[in-house]
């Protein structure tokens, strides 16, 4: 059970790539993959080994660092090693100042414990820093990692024992001697953590070590109080369409109600709906699915709320009330996902506006952590809903749908398109039908079957943009990016032709 | 059991006993005892066998040195990284844990006196966050030149001692490093940019070795790299950091993962010192002290004190009986006390050229 949640939860992360968002832009991190050992020349320390493999804790820690490295970058911090090999890099004075000379504002030692050790994952911080920077970074890292080690956390021996556990942190403890050198004797904001025991069979496998690398970055992020990217921008388990879910005007773009698809795949799939909440017409939507699938994350938000809002876990069919605090008539995005991967052929997933009594709100399912959102491209808001074109046999499908963009925001509009005998091909527009200029780069239209990870730019470099379905009849996912002010009635139209 | 060397009191250290400026032994020995044990005060006095024949400056001829009237300045477990002032040998700055903020301390309490530099009680010069890292004095010692880090919002500057004002070298940057001082200049980059700061524009006092600025050779600890006019001089494929300039400008010493090494400026050679960290020079700028610690990796075990010829001759090792971590030393412009740090407190001892007892 433990393995499907976390695989969900990726899910939800695990939308589109190409981010240009810097949440750490500015930051500048130390990353300090502990100990370092040249084997030939017996130079360095190798740190703890596994008696049973003789692998090295000097080799251990490198991935989950490079790991760590490589999603701070992504996110915009610098960050500084101090090393990225195995290869003895000083001592832990030199190490100290080395960040200390570069101005790192934050440091993150990197280990994995004793086979011997008693404790799992676990963080250290300097004496009398539980509760200064340290040890609130050090506690947001330790919970993040919990997720993905999969480890009990440590909670310590003797109130007395030296190191000693943090009050109401658990898994963090303060050096009582304060001969942590890389604590001691940096300036800055400094933890060592201790991922998992060098034992856990799991660090052979490379998708673990970066989960764990990840969420250290994302503990960092957390303590930043920033919403971490998700841990991998390419797999595409974004599978249904967004569906608009207009106010009260049919306007030929949904009527208070409206259908996503969910598809057989191995990974759990997401929908996303674009919805009004409207104080006469719809002031919640309820969601099922036809078959019911049970167990499902909903996340909802505000449109122009980029990294904010809640997630939660419940059993369908769910009432999802307006974005809490949101003002009378505002567009909400609500993300639907399994808990499990789809295993029919597919799953219509329905949306409809109520302003009766929630059938089932989804505030009283189990709360989740709500900095995973659906904000995906970072950089634009998600301010379209995706719409379903033209679904013969279900009754719900249309040839033609609108989606909202707002012209003061760059702009990511996704439909969801059946192409089919009758409606082999569609066009994008400004609802106005006035011509709109792409960059090609940036702000472009691209189209991908559902089930595939990467995108497909298509020619046009403005709006309208006319597509043929590239390999014929199928789900297809075609997504615009649209500079601010591009699309100046704020409306996205496409249309079977 | 202390033992007093029978020659043992320098010159200075001589005049100021008669003087009775020097304070009674009394005043370190329970507290210090208590805090890092007996061992330390069995030999306060230690004799460090050495001959010093420097070739990169004047030959030294030193019987032995001793490490003598071992004294604690604070006590509340918090302070680190002291650094003598250049011009007065009673004044220490020094800095709090995790290098926050700038205090001085008069080494000898002048009670009549409650100035910026006078006080036995330490006085904050800064409170900025992560200034006592790498913070210098300027070359007539009447000011403090440090780097203060936050995020977005890094400077260079100077507090001046006396007056208490601060000059802004940098204005708030995104990135800037650590300030090395040659020749009354400060060197530091600023957002990837080298800039140098006239000392004398802001009051300093300067005894130029040379007065044509423009063709000054600039210093700079840039990332991983050290630059001399604008030459790397790592050694291959080392990152390098925290150059110190010599007081006389002609060398500098860094830290590479290799160790320590000094380059000359004039003859462009580069010595390696060996294992070693936070270097600080000698005021004849042929000597410098600095220590060496020991760590599992995760733990420093213990630290040394050394002294050492800038050619890497004459290695004595300050410490060797002492029983305790005694970390990043300075010496005071005469030479005859040095200053560390252990367990969290400034100490301060006399370092006496003699005979052995």
């Amino acid at each position: 059970m433990k393995n499907i949640q976390i695989v969900c939860f990726v899910s939800l992360l695990t939308v589109f790539s190409s981010s240009v968002y810097a949440n750490l832009n500015g930051s500048k991190i130390g990353v300090d993959p502990g100990h370092g050992w040249n084997p030939t020349t017996k130079e360095g320390d190798s740190g703890t080994w596994d008696p049973t493999t003789g692998v090295r804790e000097s080799i251990v820690n490198l991935p989950t660092s490079i790991a760590l490295r490589d999603f701070l970058t992504q996110d915009g911090a610098e960050v500084v090693m101090s090393r990225e090999g195995d290869y003895p890099a000083g001592n832990v004075t030199q190490r100290a100042n080395f960040f200390n000379s570069q101005g790192v504002h934050f440091v993150i030692s990197v280990h994995h414990d004793s086979v011997a050790s008693t404790q799992t994952t676990l963080a250290y911080v300097n004496g009398g820093d539980c509760d200064m920077r340290s040890g609130g970074l050090a506690n947001a890292i330790v919970q993040r990692l919990l997720q993905t080690t999969q480890q009990q956390v440590a909670l310590g021996a003797a109130a007395d024992a030296s190191p000693k556990l943090c009050s109401g942190k658990p898994g963090v403890f303060e050096s009582t001697n304060n001969f942590y050198g890389i604590l001691r004797d940096t300036s800055m904001p400094a933890t060592i953590i201790e991922v998992t025991r060098i034992n856990n069979p799991n660090l052979s496998d490379p998708e673990y070590v970066k989960r764990n690398g990840w969420s250290i970055y994302a503990g960092l992020a957390d303590f930043l109080g920033q919403t971490p990217l998700p841990i991998n921008s390419n797999i595409s388990h974004f599978d249904g369409a967004g569906s608009l879910i207009a106010p009260s005007s049919c306007m030929n773009a949904g009527c208070n109600r409206d259908v996503a698809m969910m598809h057989h795949h191995s990974t759990p799939s997401t929908v996303v709906f674009q919805w009004f909440n409207d104080s006469n017409y719809c002031d919640h939507i309820d969601i099922r699915t036809e078959p019911d699938i049970g167990e499902v994350i909903v996340q909802s938000r505000l449109w122009e709320e980029h990294f904010n809002g809640m997630a939660y876990r419940g059993r369908l069919p769910l009432s999802v009330p307006k974005a809490q605090g949101s003002k009378p008539s505002r567009w909400n995005i609500t993300a639907i996902t399994s808990t499990v991967p789809i295993t029919n052929e597919w799953i219509k997933v329905f949306a409809e506006c109520k302003q009766s009594s929630l059938t089932n709100s989804y505030y009283s399912s189990t709360k989740l952590d709500p900095t995973e959102l659906v904000g995906f491209d970072f950089g634009y808001y998600w301010t379209g809903n995706g719409s379903l074109m033209s679904f013969a046999g279900t009754g719900t499908g249309k040839t033609e749908d609108l989606a909202i963009t707002f012209n003061s925001h760059k702009s990511l509009t996704v439909f969801q398109w059946y192409a089919s005998d009758s409606c082999s091909r569609v066009s994008i527009s400004d609802k106005m039908g006035n011509a709109v200029a792409l960059d090609g780069v940036q702000n472009e239209v691209a189209i991908k079957l559902w089930y595939v990870d990467d995108w497909d730019g298509t020619s046009c470099t403005s709006l309208p943009c006319p597509i043929t379905a590239p390999q014929g009849e199928n789900y297809y996912l075609v997504k615009i990016k649209t500079d601010a002010d591009a699309v100046r009635s704020g409306q996205l139209k496409m249309i079977c032709f | 059991m202390y033992r007093k060397p029978k020659d043992g009191l320098s010159l200075i250290g001589k005049l100021l006993k008669t003087a009775g400026l020097l304070p009674p032994n009394k005043l370190w020995q329970g507290t210090l005892a208590q805090r890092v044990g007996v061992g330390l005060f069995s030999l306060v006095a230690v004799p460090c066998f050495a001959l010093a024949n420097g070739s990169m400056g004047n030959p030294r001829s030193v019987t032995a040195l001793y490490l003598s009237e071992l004294r604690q300045l604070t006590f509340d477990g918090n302070n680190i990284a002291a650094s003598f002032s250049p011009t007065d040998d009673n004044l220490l700055a020094f800095s709090k844990s995790k290098y926050e903020g700038i205090y001085l301390l008069n080494i000898f309490e002048d009670s009549s006196q409650r100035t910026f530099k006078s006080s036995r009680h330490p006085i904050q010069v800064t409170g900025e966050p992560k200034t006592g890292f790498g913070f210098l004095w300027s070359p007539d010692g009447n000011g403090i030149i440090f780097r203060s880090v936050n995020r977005g919002a890094n400077h260079v500057g100077m507090i001046n001692t006396v007056t208490q004002q601060y000059a802004d070298f940098s204005g708030e940057c995104a990135d800037v490093s650590l300030p090395a001082i040659k020749n009354g200049n400060v060197f530091f980059s600023k957002d990837g940019a080298e800039v140098m700061v006239d000392l004398s524009r802001y009051g300093t006092r300067l005894k130029r070795s040379s007065t044509n600025i423009e063709n000054e050779v600039s210093v700079l600890g840039q990332g991983d790299k050290i630059l001399v006019g604008g030459n790397v001089i790592n050694p291959s494929n080392q990152a390098c950091w925290l150059p110190r300039v010599s007081p006389d400008g002609n060398k500098l010493s860094f830290e590479c993962v290799s160790g320590l090494h000094v380059y000359d400026v004039q003859t462009q050679r580069r010595n390696f010192l060996g294992n070693g960290t936070n270097a600080s020079w000698a005021n004849d700028s042929q000597r410098l002290v600095y220590e060496i610690t020991i760590d599992d990796g995760e733990t420093v075990t213990a630290s040394d004190i050394y002294l050492i010829n800038a050619d890497s001759t004459g290695k004595i090792n300050l410490t060797a009986d002492i029983n305790a971590v005694a970390r990043r030393p300075s010496l005071s412009a005469d030479g005859t006390n040095l200053a560390v740090d252990i367990d969290g407190n400034i100490f301060v001892a006399n370092l006496i050229e003699g005979r052995v007892p």
